[in-house]
């Protein structure tokens, strides 16, 4: 597929060039956030996205494009540039290995795809999720703006008061229509609703990089089995992605630490160098089916309003940024809402549909939510 | 990698809020990170108004 806007150069820019007001203002910069903005290329819009981090930035992620993100990729953008892959390029599907059970041998699982309908037999792609997450963001032809944090919003019935913060200063914006994609601790999804936060049960995840290596043939994302909870890591360029998730039994460093021990010694892993720690945390927003997409003007996207496959959030973050962008131009026609829209975009009922369906894998993995 | 409160902190325990994991404890408005318990997931980083949260190897 061609946009002449994927030609577009680099529109990031400094705090100093941030306007007082936009006609849409997308809070974060990942694949939710692109998405949205994606949608309102040719429409002659004015749209800004704000990040907090300094890009490009990273996240935790296996880095890994599931069958069903590659086909919405390819559905809807240009081919993912060169120096977004890391190698092995394919990733041909998941295999389990066990840490109750060291006798048993490396179980090659049917499909990599916990989303779509299985069997699912389509490879995944190896990607740096910095340089994937930044490409999507000029894939969108937006504005935007780093080391920007929202802090909070206020909505007078007709215009929408953003308050950003940029090294320790406030800045105020004002839009029509804000979109929420700031992922699972959504400073958006608080300003609008706090008590729901409250009633929301997290987990966390960890993760550290290796130069390292092993005796496990790259090309798969391995998935470490536990009497108590789960891992998994995967080959990329020459290091190891290993991460951990954390149990009512154990933190996520604890277990993390676990499996190095338990692939040192059944897999000859060998560790030279650490060269990234880092984590995340998740809420039980779908597995609860606690989805939230916003109010009025006002649009959460991906798993600012509880997209997430199981663990795969960019399917999701992709496909509900997409129904967002598009229904907030439909409002713009028809006078209704975008969150009436929003809510009644097919995309939307279908990735619902999708997420019930595979959240109870989590749980036969032992992923437990709360403290 | 750790996450460390320096004495830069202004004890108003916005971080403590953010943690949504709780790393982060409070004993007579002292704040301190949990090293076992964080996972370095940032969120704090943003909430701290004088930068009092910092990254140390």
């Amino acid at each position: 597929m061609n946009i002449e806007c994927s030609k577009t150069i680099n529109r990031q820019v400094d705090i100093a060039q941030l306007k007082k007001s936009y006609d849409i203002v997308i809070v974060g910069s990942g694949p939710a956030g692109a998405s949205a903005a994606r949608a309102f290329i040719g429409s002659g819009l004015d749209v800004v996205i704000i990040e907090k981090c300094s890009l490009k930035r990273d996240k935790m992620c296996s880095g890994v494009i599931l069958p069903s993100a590659r086909k919405y990729l390819s559905e809807n953008y240009n081919e993912i540039p060169e120096h977004v892959f890391t190698e092995p390029r394919a990733i041909k599907g998941s295999r389990c290995v066990s840490t109750n059970d060291l006798q048993a041998c490396v179980t090659t699982c049917p499909a990599l795809d916990l989303g779509e309908a299985l069997p699912n037999q389509e490879h995944g792609f190896n990607v740096d999720r910095s340089e994937f997450d930044y490409w999507l963001c000029k894939e969108s032809g937006a504005l935007l703006v780093d080391n920007c944090l929202f802090v909070d919003c206020k909505h007078d019935g007709r215009d929408i008061s953003v308050r950003v913060n940029h090294e320790g200063k406030y800045h105020e914006i004002i839009t029509k229509i804000l979109i929420g994609a700031d992922g699972p601790i959504s400073r958006v999804r608080r300003s609008l609703s706090p008590e729901l936060d409250k009633t929301l049960n997290w987990i966390a995840l960890y993760e550290e990089h290796y130069e390292a290596t092993i005796d496990l043939e790259p090309g798969w994302q391995y998935w470490i089995l536990d009497p108590v909870t789960f891992g998994s890591f995967t080959h990329k360029d020459k290091v190891i992605h290993l991460n951990a998730t954390a149990s009512r039994a154990e933190t996520a460093k604890k277990t993390l630490y676990r499996f190095v021990t338990f692939l040192q010694e059944r897999y000859g892993l060998k560790i030279n160098k650490t060269t990234m720690t880092r984590g995340i945390v998740m809420n039980d927003m779908p597995y609860r089916e606690n989805y939230f997409l916003g109010n009025g003007n006002i649009l959460l996207v991906g798993e600012a309003a509880g997209f997430v496959r199981a663990l795969d959030g960019i399917t999701g973050a992709l496909v509900s940024g997409k129904a967002a962008g598009e229904s907030a131009l439909k409002s713009l026609q028809s006078g209704l809402s975008p969150l009436q829209h929003y809510s009644e975009h097919n995309l939307v009922q279908a990735e619902w549909k999708i997420c019930k369906e595979v959240q109870p894998r989590l749980g036969e993995l032992g992923f437990v939510f709360g403290l | 990698m750790v996450y460390i409160i320096s004495e830069d902190c202004l004890h108003c325990g916005s971080c403590a809020d953010e943690c949504q994991i709780k790393a982060i404890k409070e004993e007579d408005r002292n704040f301190t990170i949990d090293q076992d318990v964080c996972v370095e997931c940032g969120a704090c980083l943003f909430v701290c108004d004088v930068g009092a949260i910092v990254m140390e190897q």
